[in-house]
């Protein structure tokens, strides 16, 4: 670029901005529409920043087309809402119509017209804020409640044209804010407010889906100190010193008493006194100490008798499989307990039987049933020995469903697991009061009901009919040798009949005398 | 035995209902209609707030400023429906304003059931189906006339249409759902506060 050019270029600019210093002689610059609000969904205004640099001789002018509407049309009213906007009045406002609104700025040198500026009025909602926000203190046993009420938006709730929803916030000097979602009422109380604070109050509300007001006018309260706190202290601080009086006179007293102890030993004496320690009735301690036992013992047998009323073990007629946490345990009761078990042939859990015999060898957890074993080991084998038949719903001769033990859990404060049945009408539910045999041996179940304990799994309704089969794929199972030979299928009746047989009894065999192996 | 009958017991009950409807006909039947204003209303609220997020997440993307979006402004393809759009017009009509919130929502089945994505094409149908069961049981109590029977079938048609909505661009489609769905929800407004005043007007 050569130095004349420059010069020219430098020239032109400085005459441009003179010529448009010095006079004002030029078109108003482009005005901006600011915003439109609606207060409520029937009248709304418009308001337009003219440019700054505009002269006090430029006029505004506010056009607009209207969907479905042909024309161009002018602003209704320039004044109602102050200067540089524009008012509509419910005869020109269509709510759900397309409004493209223009400002124009004319002066004597032009006009310029802003963006064009679309809105529906159901957009534009934005009420004012309520009205008349009262607060009255409540004061219910000396638990002040704040209560708020104010005004309700009024036009056009009553026909559904609106819905008002309001909001409110509040706060103690010098804290924050605790804004709460009112809803449609006009009404709202703050419970438990802090005595000797003041409290602001501030309500806003919005209609339909609109926005938010602004806050309405500050609103104070202040929460008188609560009285009745001081009689508390005061009561308080008098029986603290009533304590530490009587706590005084105690310790006098008792250092009169006790010469030789400390002090501390004779308050430790008399706020704990020693526990006593266990003491057999009809025993003297010393008899056993001097290693007289045969005296002590006989003294006791002779007076009491034995055995003690009290025994733990109620289950002395204990009908049915006791799962322990020893092995020792479980071997003589069932000793106790002879031909009181399920015997193999009756197939009615046999199975569970045969675990629970299997596990005698084992080592039992504390608190862990044979069941849960079978779960925990998650072997699929063991799974399969809880095979079912159940006659009752077929035609047939018998025919196989098959029980898994799923979700076993063990049952709080028992030791028996619940057992999730499949496609086996039969129920299972968890035990409290076992039921071994079938529902027509009243007789029987009743005895049972009575006595059991919490260890048994529950059968609801056992038919006759019903055998329990094992797994013909079992027999290939070779790694658990201590399961009962799979005995093979046999006829339905004949079951039956042993079943019924050993059941009448009331008594079914132990399956330790079935020399399971 | 003859109370576990279950048509008996059927026919009981609904003895027992009639018996008890017609000694006090003011408390029975209005009060099933409010709740079923209600219930519509809220199902209503929910399109309405659904079509508002689709056309939000849309503008939000592709228009952002949208008051200055332009002069034209496409016509929906419900604008020949004749809607009420002011509060006193709203309030004068009855049985207009039921034919129009069907009309409407039988209106906007055909674009939105295209599009299986918008779950508001099913809300569009429970919707009409709901406004449908309203507007039976209104002309039940006789508070409407047969007028708007036309539209209670399942197979009311749509207003007759060149298929020109489905040329519409999502934005236009999601404005002029947007704009229904909030009439709809409005136009159900009035109808049960003029309906059933005394249940929350």
């Amino acid at each position: 670029m050569t130095l004349s050019t420059r010069l020219k270029r430098l020239v032109g600019w400085a005459l441009v901005i003179l010529i448009s210093a010095v006079s004002h002689n030029s078109p108003p610059g482009k005005p901006v529409l600011k915003q439109c609000h609606s207060p409520d969904k029937e009248i709304f205004t418009c308001w337009w920043e003219p440019n700054a640099h505009d002269g006090e001789d430029t006029t505004y002018r506010l056009l607009y087309e209207k969907e479905l509407t042909i024309g161009i049309l002018e602003c209704p009213d320039y004044h109602t809402a102050g200067k540089n906007s524009c008012f509509f009045d419910k005869n020109h406002t269509s709510i759900w119509v397309d409004y493209f609104l223009t400002v124009v700025a004319i002066n004597a040198f032009g006009n310029t017209t802003s963006d064009v500026y679309k809105i529906d009025v159901v957009d534009i909602v934005k009420p004012n804020p309520p009205e008349n926000v009262t607060l009255w203190l409540e004061l219910c046993e000396d638990i002040p409640t704040i209560h708020v009420t104010w005004n309700s938006f009024n036009i056009g709730t009553k026909c559904g044209w609106i819905t008002p929803k309001y909001q409110l916030r509040f706060k103690k000097v010098d804290s924050k804010w605790n804004i709460k979602y009112v809803g449609e009422q006009t009404q709202f109380s703050i419970y438990s407010a802090s005595p000797g604070k003041l409290y602001i109050v501030q309500v806003q509300c919005a209609l339909d889906n609109g926005a938010w007001s602004e806050w309405s006018n500050t609103t104070f309260i202040q929460v008188p100190r609560s009285e009745s706190k001081q009689h508390i202290w005061i009561l308080v601080s008098f029986s603290a010193i009533l304590l530490f009086a009587a706590v005084c006179i105690m310790f006098i007293k008792k250092k009169r008493y006790t010469n030789k102890c400390c002090l501390f030993h004779s308050i430790q004496q008399w706020l704990l006194p020693p526990v006593p320690g266990p003491r057999i009735k009809g025993i003297d301690v010393q008899l056993l100490k001097n290693g007289r036992s045969h005296e002590a013992t006989r003294a006791l047998l002779i007076n009491h008798g034995f055995p003690w009323n009290g025994m733990p073990w109620k289950n002395q007629a204990e009908e049915y499989l006791l799962v322990r946490d020893d092995n020792k345990l479980l071997n003589e009761d069932q000793k106790h307990t002879h031909g009181k078990m399920i015997s193999n042939n009756c197939h009615s859990k046999p199975n569970i039987n045969n675990q629970l015999n299997v596990h005698n060898s084992m080592n039992f957890k504390e608190e862990k049933t044979i069941l849960d074993d079978l779960v925990d080991t998650s072997q699929s084998e063991l799974v399969n020995e809880l095979n079912y038949v159940n006659t009752m719903k077929t035609d047939t001769a018998f025919s196989i469903d098959t029980i898994y033990v799923r979700n076993v859990k063990p049952v709080e404060n028992s030791r028996y697991v619940d057992i999730q049945r499949q496609d086996v009408d039969m129920e299972y539910s968890t035990v409290r009061e076992p039921m071994l045999f079938p529902e027509k041996q009243n007789k029987v179940i009743n005895r049972q009901q009575e006595r059991l304990p919490y260890d048994y799994t529950r059968v609801k309704e056992v038919n006759g009919d019903m055998l329990l089969l094992q797994d013909p794929s079992f027999r290939n199972n070779t790694q658990n040798t201590d399961y009962i030979n799979p005995t093979p299928l046999h006829p339905v009746t004949e079951k039956v009949h042993e079943c019924a047989e050993s059941l009448n009894d009331g008594y079914v065999d132990n399956p330790h005398t079935h020399n399971v192996k | 035995a003859f109370y576990s009958n279950p048509a008996v017991v059927c026919l009981a009950v609904t003895a027992l209902w009639i018996l008890l409807c017609s000694l006090a006909p003011q408390g029975c039947p209005v009060l099933s209609l409010a709740n079923l204003f209600d219930r519509v209303i809220q199902h209503s609220a929910r399109m309405h707030g659904l079509s508002s997020d689709l056309r939000q997440d849309f503008v939000s993307v592709w228009a952002p400023s949208r008051n200055h979006i332009g002069r034209v402004s496409r016509y929906c393809h419900t604008s020949s429906i004749l809607t009420p759009n002011d509060k006193e017009n709203a309030q004068r009509m009855t049985e207009e304003l039921t034919e129009v919130i069907l009309k409407l929502l039988v209106a906007w089945r055909e674009p939105l059931w295209a599009d299986k994505a918008l779950q508001v094409g099913r809300m569009v149908h429970e919707l009409r189906t709901g406004v449908q069961r309203v507007a039976q049981k209104m002309q039940m109590l006789g508070m409407m006339g047969n007028a708007v029977s036309g539209l209670w079938s399942p197979d009311a048609q749509a207003p007759p249409d060149d298929g020109s909505h489905w040329n519409f661009g999502n934005y236009d489609l999601l404005r002029c759902f947007r704009r229904d769905s909030n009439k709809v929800q409005n136009y159900l407004k009035i109808l049960k506060c003029r309906t059933v005043p005394e249940y929350g007007c």
